[in-house]
């Protein structure tokens, strides 16, 4: 079944290289959708309310990660799907904050393919197995 | 330092990428010399924000000590005080992580090729090229293009739609009137087929083209470095930086323009005290403008510091024992080889070589370099560019049996040439023109296609590097663009050429080169 998942990152390398990291990743097909700011990132996930995972960078100018990660909290369409808060710092303060906020998941840069990959197959897993709770 | 198995592919996106958020860091940087501690905290903002997307980025690559000096950096700037950030010190840390970038380039992907040898001023872009560089080219650009290639076809349909109809009409035995119309709307269909290829061939030429504002980065990093070594204060003024420039010709204008705005800052503006002892602002100016014409750009660096002595200079010329009387103007001598008024020992400007250096590449490119300046107000270069290496409008000549062209640049003047307007001179034809005499060059002579003087036809009067010369040649047919092509390498270096094209009727024709022209000994007598 193809997992869509939302990676929103200012910087275009980042994207290029969240792609090249995603060609390899074999447990599911993958549909990828950029977004380059919080309020693109919101506008594609109502264009695509099936979306399953959210790759969401904490810093970026005009509205955070963390802002973004709240509003699609909040959203009740938005409610399956699974946010993962990517940052480049390892701020204790920072990863407590963003799982309070309802965060999955948080990963830190850098990070390999590989271990961008175990980290999707644990999120979509949990999540999977959640969703089938009654 | 080696890139993350997978990512290595992704690697001259990631120096190109981190290379503009550098530029954009210095950016800032230098801004932030010159605005008051208040409004300094967007600025320090910008570098902050920039120096955290290259430690995210270096990481992600692998590339750890790029990471490295990211986040010492980053740091170094979040414990700034606004009002107390050591500007140079920061900036020495961005050379430090260039040059990173640049060991990071020529790195194990690279194993085994030769960085491109340091060649004189201007050299360099060749080898570039051969080594495959790349322009940056917006989708849209790109979709334009291929817009007009779609009515390009569109309108080739109609152009032989057209004509089939004017040949089946014709065949038909038809009246005058319907065969005039179908005649009509072929030379219609023509004639907008030709408009769009012309702004088809524009937006390609356009695609080598980058905005003048590429360089003015650096300049100002120039700037500033100049001014603080020599105890000054100096702003640069820039506009005109969308005006395009050829990219093979970008490190040409490097080379130059930095030259002349060194020179402008160490020469021209006046330490701090001499200005307000003048009477000018304390902070001396660098007015940078650039200009498009039809066939060239035009870039102006004008300072208003305290000009050239033309008196010293004279003294400084007849000293070295230079014919200054021979000169049409005594500033001619800055841009000889060597030349400096200065102390051999200013090191900064390169003992006065620099200008000559610079000029000779300039020419060497088909542009030249004009100066003006005023005692006590100051000093203006002026540098013409062509505006693009690959199409020239030129001047079509026949002489014997070939067709040469001419690039319109070069060209000063033609008129007609009868039996006796030429004299023979110490065995060479000249000429009186305007209130001087100028040597002649008989094409057909000199490319042996002929073998005596011709006494009647056309004179070209041409002119490169300051030299002037009459191009005698039977028949002028008319001016075309062209586009230019470099000559085969197995056809070396001949004199007086500089490259091919091919004319209307598929034609390979020769571009003479003005500015070997000028130097050509002139055949005249038995040829060897």
């Amino acid at each position: 079944m193809t997992k869509k998942v939302l990676i929103v990152d200012d910087s275009i390398l980042m994207q290029r290289l969240y792609d090249v990291s995603l060609k390899g990743y074999r447990t599911h097909q993958v549909q990828m959708l950029l977004a380059s700011d919080g309020r693109e990132a919101l506008s594609k996930l109502a264009e695509h309310p099936d979306t399953d995972l959210i790759l969401l960078d904490i810093h970026m100018p005009e509205m955070s990660g963390l802002e973004v990660l709240r509003q699609v909290k909040n959203e009740k369409a938005f409610r399956n799907m699974a946010v993962v808060l990517v940052s480049a710092e390892d701020e204790e303060a920072d990863i407590q904050r963003g799982l309070e906020a309802g965060a999955s998941a948080y990963l830190v840069k850098p990070f390999t393919p590989g271990e961008l990959h175990q980290l999707v197959d644990r999120v979509l897993a949990h999540r999977d197995t959640v969703r089938d709770q009654p | 330092m080696t890139p993350t198995e997978g990512f290595a592919a992704l690697l001259s996106e990631f120096l190109i990428d981190a290379s503009e958020r550098i530029s954009r860091i210095e950016d800032a940087l230098l801004r932030l010399a010159a605005t008051e501690s208040a409004k300094q905290r967007p600025l320090l903002d910008v570098a902050k924000r920039e120096l955290h997307t290259i430690k995210g980025n270096s990481g992600m690559m692998g590339l750890t000590e790029l990471q490295q000096l990211a986040h010492t950096m980053e740091d170094a700037l979040a414990d700034a005080d606004p009002g107390a950030v050591d500007v140079e010190g920061l900036l020495k840390q961005l050379d430090g992580f260039r040059e990173q970038l640049r060991l990071a380039a020529v790195g194990p992907a690279e194993f085994g090729k030769q960085p491109a040898p340091a060649g004189p001023v201007g050299e360099t872009e060749t080898s570039h090229d051969i080594a495959g560089g790349s322009v940056r080219v917006p989708f849209a650009t790109l979709d334009a293009l291929i817009d007009l290639l779609a009515e390009v076809v569109m309108l080739r349909h109609r152009l032989a739609d057209a004509i089939l109809r004017g040949r089946m009409l014709a065949a038909g035995g038809d009246t005058a009137t319907r065969s005039a119309q179908a005649w009509a709307e072929v030379r219609f269909a023509y004639e907008a087929l030709g408009g769009t290829l012309a702004l088809v061939q524009d937006g390609i030429l356009r695609l080598r083209m980058v905005p003048l504002s590429t360089l003015f980065g650096a300049l100002n990093r120039l700037v500033y470095d100049e001014a603080v070594k020599g105890g000054k204060e100096v702003r640069l003024d820039t506009s005109g930086g969308d005006t395009p420039l050829d990219k093979a010709l970008l490190e040409l204008a490097s080379d130059a323009l930095g030259h002349l705005v060194r020179n402008a800052v160490i020469h021209g503006v006046e330490r701090r005290e001499d200005r307000v002892a003048a009477g000018k602002p304390r902070v001396g100016r660098i007015r940078l403008v650039a200009s498009v014409t039809a066939d060239e750009v035009q870039i102006e660096v004008a300072d208003d510091g305290a000009g050239i002595n033309r008196e010293a200079l004279r003294r400084r010329a007849v000293e070295r024992g230079i014919d200054v009387e021979a000169l049409d103007d005594v500033f001619s001598v800055l841009f000889l080889p060597g030349f400096s008024t200065r102390a051999e020992a200013d090191l900064s400007a390169g003992r006065g070589v620099g200008l000559s250096a610079v000029q000779d590449a300039v020419h060497r490119r088909g542009g030249r370099i004009e100066l003006t300046s005023v005692q006590g107000q100051g000093t203006s270069y002026r540098l013409h560019l062509p505006l693009s290496v690959s199409i020239a409008r030129a001047l079509l000549l026949r002489v014997d049996d070939e067709v040469y062209a001419l690039p319109l640049t070069a060209v000063v003047e033609s008129r007609q040439l009868r039996p006796g307007d030429q004299h023979i001179v110490n065995g060479a034809g000249v000429l009186k023109w305007r209130d001087r005499v100028i040597s002649l060059l008989d094409l057909g002579r000199s490319f042996g296609t002929a073998a005596a003087l011709r006494d009647e036809g056309y004179v070209v009067v041409v002119e490169a590097a300051g030299k002037h010369r009459g191009l005698l040649v039977d028949k002028i047919s008319g001016i075309q663009e062209i586009v230019v092509k470099g000559l085969d390498p197995i056809v070396g270096n001949p004199a007086g050429i500089s490259g091919s094209t091919i004319v209307g009727d598929g034609r390979p024709i020769l571009i003479l080169d003005a500015r070997t022209l000028v130097e050509l000994e002139p055949f005249v007598g038995t040829p060897a």
